[in-house]
């Protein structure tokens, strides 16, 4: 998923000199993760899919911009959590079959139940996630989600890593708390 | 929230599915990067140096910061060490010259301390006080003043200028203080028994005689100290004996003179 620093450097050079083929390894490097980090997000593949390609749209217009005191995956992660922050900010305009009141195809087979049981307790985790407060949230989805190591995100949100730890901890007692409140 | 429930919730959060993106993504976000990825590099030159000025302002600061707080603790330490330090440090204070006549005095200069002091009781004080040089009666004037004692070397080094200082004003009293007095007495030596005179004046031979013909004989026991100190002296000088004048000069209270001729240098 990431590149080592020194490759990173030089790819990033290369692609500041106007070397395509530099930026198309870098993609090639970090798309999947990109990819990855965004469905767990919003839960839907073709949705995830467009906002990857939206990042790295984004991405190239700001690569000026990118000072090299972080990863570039993780600047390319916050551009990507941005991107769907906005995302989920629009109104929406179309309506996902997967969403309450879409007709249910039944399965009794156990093996499907255990899945579509999984599948649920993972959508209100991803809810219940979604729920707590944005810096919370960031933080917990770019470490659990986006891969990022807690220096990573330290150094991308300019705090320490003891305050990321301190967030982790408070989101894992808001979202035990959600999830208990569920069950009952 | 105990340790099973926190590790059950990380381990839900990181096993969260992770699909394989669609086919033929990565072609689409390939064909988005822009024809002209070269950026402007006068801007980035910019941009790099200015993070660099400011890497260094940082760094100047620390060292600044650094530097002084060193500077500060050495002071400090220099302070705790030594409180006076500041006090004796300039050469040319005053202080200095206080502090040279506290050194020890050599047995001459002691002798001479001891004589002029008696002489001063005597009531000699007023006449002699004012061409005193400051430097002799600075320790009676200001003895609280006085700093520290200085270390062993510097102080036989002050010893020694002090010494000399000493015997020169020591001298200068002497003379000033007898023309100053004006002294003109014709007495019986109580060694001898001879009539003497002694007189400050240089009158001529005739104006001497005549002065000798009128002049009162003063007793002994009136006469000044330093014309006793003077009459000794020559009686000393024309060979009576030693331990007599020793004896009539303690008696006369010129005990400084009566050790000099006792214990001879």
């Amino acid at each position: 998923m990431l590149a080592p620093w020194n490759e990173e450097g030089r790819l990033l050079a290369a692609v500041r000199g106007g070397d395509r083929s530099a930026a198309e390894e870098l993609v090639e490097r970090t798309y999947s993760a990109v990819y990855a980090s965004l469905y767990r997000l919003c839960g839907d593949g073709d949705l995830a899919a467009d906002l990857t390609q939206e990042t790295y749209r984004k991405a190239w217009e700001a690569l000026e911009g990118f000072d090299g005191r972080s990863q570039f995956f993780t600047w390319l992660y916050r551009i990507a959590y941005t991107t769907f922050l906005n995302h989920i900010r629009r109104p929406r305009r179309i309506t996902s079959f997967d969403e309450a009141g879409a007709p249910e195809v039944p399965d009794d087979s156990p093996a499907a139940d255990q899945l579509i049981s999984e599948r649920e307790q993972g959508e209100r985790l991803r809810a219940a996630v979604m729920t707590l407060p944005e810096d919370l949230r960031f933080t917990v989805a770019a470490h659990f989600w986006g891969g990022l190591p807690v220096k990573e995100i330290a150094r991308i949100e300019d705090i320490t890593g003891v305050a990321v730890r301190k967030r982790l901890h408070k989101a894992f007692s808001i979202l035990e708390a959600a999830l208990d409140e569920e069950k009952r | 929230m105990n340790a099973n429930r926190k590790a059950d919730l990380q381990r839900k959060l990181t096993l969260a599915p992770v699909p394989k993106p669609p086919a033929g993504l990565a072609e689409r976000i390939k064909r988005e990067i822009p024809k002209e990825l070269r950026f402007n590099a006068e801007k980035e030159r910019e941009r790099l140096s200015k993070a660099v000025a400011f890497n260094l302002r940082v760094a100047a600061s620390i060292l600044i910061l650094v530097s002084s707080a060193y500077l500060g603790l050495q002071l400090l330490s220099r302070l705790d060490q030594n409180p006076t330090a500041l006090q004796t440090k300039p050469a040319k204070n005053p202080a200095v010259y206080r502090a040279l006549p506290q050194a020890v005095p050599e047995p001459a200069v002691a002798k001479q301390q001891e004589a002029l002091k008696r002489d001063e009781q005597a009531g000699l004080r007023q006449r002699r006080a004012a061409p005193a040089p400051a430097a002799a009666r600075a320790p009676a004037a200001q003895p609280a003043l006085l700093p520290a004692p200085p270390p062993p070397a510097v102080a036989e080094n002050r010893n020694a200028v002090a010494s000399a200082a000493m015997g020169r004003v020591e001298e200068k009293v002497a003379v000033k203080s007898a023309v100053a007095a004006d002294l003109d007495v014709v007495t019986t030596s109580p060694v001898s028994g001879k009539e003497m005179h002694y007189s400050t004046r240089k009158d001529s031979a005739e104006v001497l005689k005549k002065k000798l013909e009128d002049a009162k004989v003063t007793p002994w026991a009136e006469v000044p100290p330093a014309a006793k100190l003077k009459i000794l002296q020559s009686e000393l000088a024309a060979g009576a004996d030693k331990a007599a004048v020793a004896k009539i000069a303690r008696e006369a209270g010129l005990n400084a003179f009566a050790d000099s001729i006792e214990k001879p240098r």
